[in-house]
């Protein structure tokens, strides 16, 4: 292995079984471990030396660095996720850059960065001018990431975004945790289409738990809980960015509770006390949700300046105890059409006239303003009460790196009912 | 006399009017005034995604600072108005005074409001008491002074949350140059030049930023097709000052 020789004075071989297995031979493609700090000092280093389709494998610590993986199929896994802790020490913009295509982050805590904790987005991005809006531009000229994996990571007081996933496609999120977020706990942002899937993760203590701008589905976010924010979940269409309108998602199954949390950073907009907030999207799902103890709405459809909310349907959700459920809050200018609910269990919505089924849904009701609940002054990012400990990814130490390829897979949504208001507890420290 | 009564007339009227920058929420994207830039391959060239990141932190690194020193030179009507003092983004409110051809003015305003006080004050290290005697006060009007626009986009130099780096360099922020500023190595760069509701004629702000994301100068053009308004900056020994009583938020 004359081309590896470098690497194999700083590699020390310890493969597991597992991987030996599955890289199927020896040479330029196997697989192999890039030990921190056993085999490199920090994690940039381990990436530097990793090939694709290695697995940086990182023991417990506090590593003051910014990492980027920028090359293909590799897996950054920490040996115990509340251990290992990636520390931005609110002077580095992000936690971990992912701009590898088909790369996995597993297993970790990213905390304290100025900017972003994860974030996965593709290298193309620079160079637009919109001189006429995004709107004028679409599609973008570049090219988006393809295929990448976020997992068990945890990611706490973050300036901006706890796990950002953008123009990047193909991909999941899941059993993570988010918190502290000045702007969203998790954030899928421009893609048409997305291919994404945001599924077991926990979002609370953020200005926003979950937030999607222009992200298109196939994109499915089931079995999350969005709770304790100040905004559980809002999906959006916006014109700063590529893809209007943003269409076809479907939120499922998820416990969207309490988000009136004044222990969180301000959300940008001064929201508090809304659970679920579609502006100007289309054609989304929005099923089989517990939607409980949002003091403000738990569903609210508005308008995005000239975008409407059009053809969103609300779906067999189980409303408890919001400060009105349902909210058809559209503006004049974009009053929406072909929105409607259909088997929810609730017991308020506003106007009062709005039809609560699909049948019943003649023309578009007259959107209402949304309910004034003032808004407690935010805190801090960095003074949000940090995560309690985390279910770790089991094996850590001796998995093989996941197949990234192919993601997110397919998805069942037939099988995801409405939710326990348990969902996840264990993993979260908001009750009602 | 005549820059008196050209102080006297901006602060009592706001009328040495200018065709001002609206002053929109997220100060990175600013209208441009016609046309997107045209590249060159010699000059400015699109931010890197680690500049984008320096300009997405660069006014919540201030914000954490909490205040900083300014200093600007506003020219409008023919006249040069002089403004110097502090901002406290935790206000925010700023704090300064104001000189123009031999007369000057203390004033504090926020993003709606200023009263001043028209005998001219220090603004030393540590900030006075506040100046003797009732201040004028009036709402603050960026429409119609370049004076009041400066003003008013100076306490939107410090945010409490970063802006997004990736829609920073999707809308078309450029690298200009490099440059230097007391000894500090910086990257002049443009913001966004996206497009805004408004029908304004400024085009994107400029920004001196040292490698750490800290703003140290910001240029503007202010429309009518003159020279850009610079504000320099200096974070160093800021010290919170009193707030007028009157001022409103």
């Amino acid at each position: 292995m004359p081309g590896r020789t470098p690497r194999a004075a700083l590699v020390t071989i310890v493969v597991g079984l597992a991987v030996a297995t599955l890289a199927g031979c020896r040479g330029e493609d196997r697989p192999e471990v890039v030990n921190v700090p056993r085999d490199a000092k920090t994690i940039r280093a381990a990436i530097e030396a990793a090939h694709p389709g290695d697995l940086v494998l990182v023991q417990p610590g506090v590593y003051r660095e910014e990492v980027e993986i920028d090359k293909p199929r590799i897996t950054l896994r920490g040996i115990d996720r509340n251990e290992v802790v990636i520390d931005g020490e609110f002077t580095r913009p992000n936690g971990v850059v992912v701009t590898g295509e088909g790369s996995a982050v597993q297993n970790l805590t990213v905390r304290n960065a100025l900017l972003n904790g994860v974030v996965v987005r593709s290298e193309g991005e620079g160079g637009q001018t919109a001189g006429g809006g995004y709107g004028a531009l679409d599609p973008p000229p570049d090219r988006p990431l393809r295929g990448f994996l976020v997992d068990h990571v945890t990611a706490y007081n973050n300036g901006l975004y706890g796990i950002y996933a953008f123009n990047a496609r193909q991909g999941t999120i899941q059993s993570s945790y988010a918190s502290g977020m000045a702007d969203a706990g998790i954030y899928v942002g421009r893609c048409k289409p997305c291919d994404v899937v945001v599924r077991g993760n926990v979002a609370e203590r953020n200005a926003v738990g979950y937030e999607a701008v222009n992200a298109s589905g196939p994109l499915y976010v089931y079995g999350n809980r969005f709770t304790g924010n100040r905004v559980g979940v809002t999906t959006n269409s916006h014109r700063l960015e590529a893809f209007v309108p943003q269409e076809d998602a479907h939120i499922t199954g998820n416990v969207i509770g309490a988000n009136n949390q004044e222990l969180a950073p301000a959300q940008a907009e001064g929201g508090f006390g809304i659970g679920l907030g579609i502006a100007g999207g289309t054609r989304n799902t929005v099923a089989r949700n517990l939607v409980v103890a949002n003091r403000t709405a738990g569903v609210v459809l508005a308008s995005e300046g000239d975008l409407a909310p059009v053809g969103n349907r609300v779906i067999g959700n189980a409303f408890t105890a919001n400060g009105v459920d349902v909210v058809y809050a559209t503006t004049p200018a974009a009053p929406g059409s072909g929105n409607c609910l259909e088997g929810n269990a609730l017991a308020s919505v506003l106007p009062p006239s709005l039809p609560t089924t699909c049948q019943g849904s003649v023309g578009a009701p007259s959107g209402v303003p949304l309910p004034a609940t003032a808004a407690p002054p935010g805190i801090a990012s960095r003074d949000v009460q940090p995560p309690p400990p985390l279910r770790n990814l089991p094996d850590a130490a001796t998995a093989p790196p996941p197949t990234t390829s192919g993601l997110p897979g397919p998805v069942d949504l037939s099988a995801v009912g409405v939710p326990e208001a348990d969902l996840l507890a264990d993993q979260s420290t908001i009750r009602w | 006399m005549s820059g008196r009564r050209t102080a006297v007339t901006w602060l009592v009227a706001g009328a040495a009017a200018v065709a001002g920058i609206a002053i929109v929420g997220a100060i990175l994207v600013r209208a441009n005034d016609g046309g997107a830039p045209s590249p060159s391959s010699s000059g400015p060239r699109p931010v890197t995604a680690a500049e984008a990141d320096r300009l997405a932190v660069m006014r919540f690194l201030l914000h954490q600072g909490r205040g900083v020193h300014f200093r600007t030179h506003v020219s409008t009507a023919g006249n040069v108005v002089s403004v110097a003092g502090l901002l406290d983004f935790h206000g925010p409110v700023g704090y300064g005074q104001v000189s123009s051809a031999g007369s000057s003015f203390t004033l504090q305003w926020t993003k709606r409001s200023l009263v001043a006080w028209p005998a001219a004050e220090t603004i030393s290290e540590p900030p006075p008491d506040l100046p003797a005697g009732s201040p004028t006060a009036r709402p603050l009007a960026p429409a119609q002074s370049a004076v009041d626009t400066v003003l008013a986009l100076l306490l939107e130099l410090g945010l409490d949350r970063p802006d997004n780096a990736q829609l920073i360099r999707a809308n078309g922020a450029r690298w200009v140059r490099s440059d230097t500023i007391a000894g500090t190595r910086v990257d002049v760069l443009q913001g966004p030049a996206a497009t805004a509701d408004s029908a304004a004629s400024g085009g994107p702000l400029t920004y001196w930023v040292d490698a750490t994301g800290r703003l140290l100068r910001v240029e503007a053009y202010l429309g009518g097709g003159g020279r850009p308004t610079a504000v320099d900056l200096d974070a160093g020994s800021f010290t919170p000052f009193p707030r007028a009583a009157d001022l409103p938020a």
